[in-house]
């Protein structure tokens, strides 16, 4: 009984801290992450499912300008993408976008479109010409919002130091403006 | 004179060391940095082996340790024999180990004993792979990461460090960085040879075991030998055993400790020949009128004044005023150029990818920006700039408009 009054007291003080997450999902407009989710991603021997977009936003009632230029905190989420797919991010209030290898030890070499040169601020070019991320590492493109309709990047991605085309894995990141 | 040895015209006696010299041989990876725990002569196995210091089982790395053991090791001589590699890390892909290895290896074959860092006389970090020939071969990568992860251990090691990598590794330059922070030294190794020329001025600097009837001594020029004339030739014996006695080389001591001092071995540092930085790269600085109109123009994609920056002279002169937006750098030439910025600049740099602490390469169709969060007035940053063999750097100072000083 004494448990279950803890753990009733725990949930009741941790209620505060959803409901401001949700705050700041709500005001990006983007679903959070199901805790299963966390589990539903692992990391096996597709390239592909070792790669993490994170998206970075500024805080409820900030600017990309407060994020990049006052080094204000960003509010960062992470998708993980499917060969084939097509991941849609609206453009508005967009700062950063990140993309990570969570694989823990092989590296993995990532390939952008071009496109991806117009909003991105500045970045480092092997990323349009394949990048190569050890386990852990994170290339971070900060963001400018363009009005560009819909703009889509296509990105390849593969384990570093394959020879065959047919190991290459690609998703779309389209980003909208609306 | 040599002990046991008949009395060399070259050498010259000085002192009589008992101990044989420690040394501890540190294998970064990309996840970690490993040290060779042990390294031990195992005839009786079926084959070489590489294991972790606590773990019977062989690394996945095993297979090419032995092919490195029965292969290019064996090449060199000696009685065919098996060995065993403990590590204190896991290695579980790649090939950069093999220098360290190969290195341990060669430093044992001169007498010198493995110890922890804190025990050891000499801490020698290497990186890379080796070919058939022993020589370095391939892309040595990532070696800014291998650096961070061996940071706790070479700052225990201070000025015993010595950091050993291919010369062709295109961040061979934050290796010669590390070692100048150390007081270590470092050496961008071509070849088999310079990598045993390093080992015999390291070892046999400090101590020069004799072989009690073992294979004959080979003389080895001495880096001052190659730089002054006329050439001298000092003889370097090859080492044997465990406790043997040690003797010194005097009158190549003095040499060899000025020649180090001064930095002159020859495969040792930066060149001094070669493409200035003007000539390598293009340096801007990109304005507008405010602040304001700076952050609006980087956010909205406008384009900025852009002012050519003179790398003739250092420092670069950078007028750090609130204007500055960006500094744009781009490669001169049909080559890439190697862009390397020390920290100097935290803080001031806007989120994302900058060159801070890595290799970035820079070509003349894509040159790279960097942008301000806000202007870095009165900071100093060394710029590292590098096309092929050459390795320069230039730095630059954000002058304060008002002439405060930092």
């Amino acid at each position: 009984m004494i448990r279950l009054l803890a753990a009733g007291m725990l949930i009741g003080l941790s209620l505060p801290a959803f409901a401001q997450e949700d705050a700041v999902n709500a005001a990006i407009d983007e679903r959070p992450a199901e805790p299963r989710d966390v589990e539903a991603y692992p990391v096996t021997g597709e390239a592909i499912s070792a790669l993490r977009v994170l998206v970075g936003r500024p805080l409820p009632g900030e600017t990309c300008r407060d994020a990049l230029f006052d080094a204000r905190p960003l509010v960062r989420t992470r998708f993980e993408a499917a060969a084939g797919d097509a991941l849609t991010l609206p453009l508005a209030d967009l700062c950063l976008l990140e993309l990570r290898n969570d694989a823990q030890d092989r590296t993995l070499e990532v390939r952008v479109g071009e496109d991806l040169a117009t909003l991105a601020i500045t970045a480092d070019q092997r990323l349009f010409r394949g990048l190569e991320l050890i386990p852990n590492q994170t290339t971070g493109i900060p963001i400018r919002q363009l009005p560009v309709g819909q703009m889509n990047v296509a990105v390849d991605v593969f384990w570093s130091g394959i020879t065959s085309p047919d190991q290459v894995q690609s998703f779309t990141i389209s980003f909208v403006d609306r | 004179m040599l002990d046991g040895g008949r009395p060399d015209p070259h050498t010259a006696v000085v002192t009589v060391i008992d101990a044989p010299p420690r040394i501890a041989v540190l294998v970064p990876t990309t996840g970690g940095c490993a040290r060779v725990a042990s390294l031990v002569e195992r005839p009786r196995l079926a084959r070489s082996m590489a294991t972790h210091v606590d773990d019977f089982r062989p690394l996945p790395i095993a297979e090419g340790y032995h092919r490195l053991v029965e292969g290019p090791l064996a090449a060199l001589g000696g009685a065919p024999s098996h060995w065993h590699l403990a590590l204190t890390e896991r290695i579980d892909t790649g090939r950069s180990w093999e220098l360290p290895v190969l290195l341990a290896h060669r430093a044992l074959a001169r007498g010198a004993m493995l110890a922890d860092v804190d025990a050891a006389d000499l801490v020698l970090w290497a990186t890379g792979a080796v070919d058939g020939a022993l020589d370095p071969t391939g892309e040595t990568r990532f070696v800014a990461e291998k650096l961070r992860h061996s940071e706790a251990l070479l700052a225990e090691a201070g000025p015993r460090a010595r950091l050993l990598v291919g010369a062709a590794a295109p961040e061979a330059a934050l290796v010669t960085e590390a070692a100048r922070r150390l007081g270590g030294q470092s050496v961008h190794t071509e070849s088999f040879s310079d990598l045993e020329r390093a080992l015999d001025d390291w070892l046999g600097a400090k101590s020069t075991p004799a072989p009690p009837g073992g294979p004959a001594a080979e003389p080895v020029p001495t880096p001052a030998a190659e730089t002054h004339e006329p050439p001298e030739t000092v003889t370097v014996p090859r080492v044997v055993g465990t406790n043997v006695r040690l003797a010194v080389i005097g009158a190549a001591v003095a040499t060899l400790t000025a020649a180090i001092a001064f930095g002159l071995s020859t495969f040792v540092g930066e060149n001094s020949a070669g493409e200035p930085v003007s000539e390598m790269i293009r340096l801007e600085r990109l304005t507008a009128a405010d602040r304001e109109a700076c952050i609006d123009a980087v956010l909205s994609g406008r384009p900025l004044a852009a002012t050519p920056v003179s790398l003739e002279a250092t420092p670069a002169e950078v007028p750090g005023e609130p204007a500055l937006c960006a500094l744009r750098i781009t490669a001169r030439g049909t080559t890439p150029v190697r862009l390397r910025l020390d920290d100097r600049l935290s803080g001031t740099l806007i989120a994302g990818d900058t060159s801070a602490g890595r290799v970035l390469p820079v070509t003349s169709a894509a040159p790279f920006d960097l942008v301000f969060r806000r202007a870095p007035t009165g900071r100093t940053a060394t710029l590292g700039v590098g096309r092929g063999t050459t390795e320069r750097e230039v730095e630059i100072r954000f002058a304060d408009p008002a002439g405060n000083a930092p």
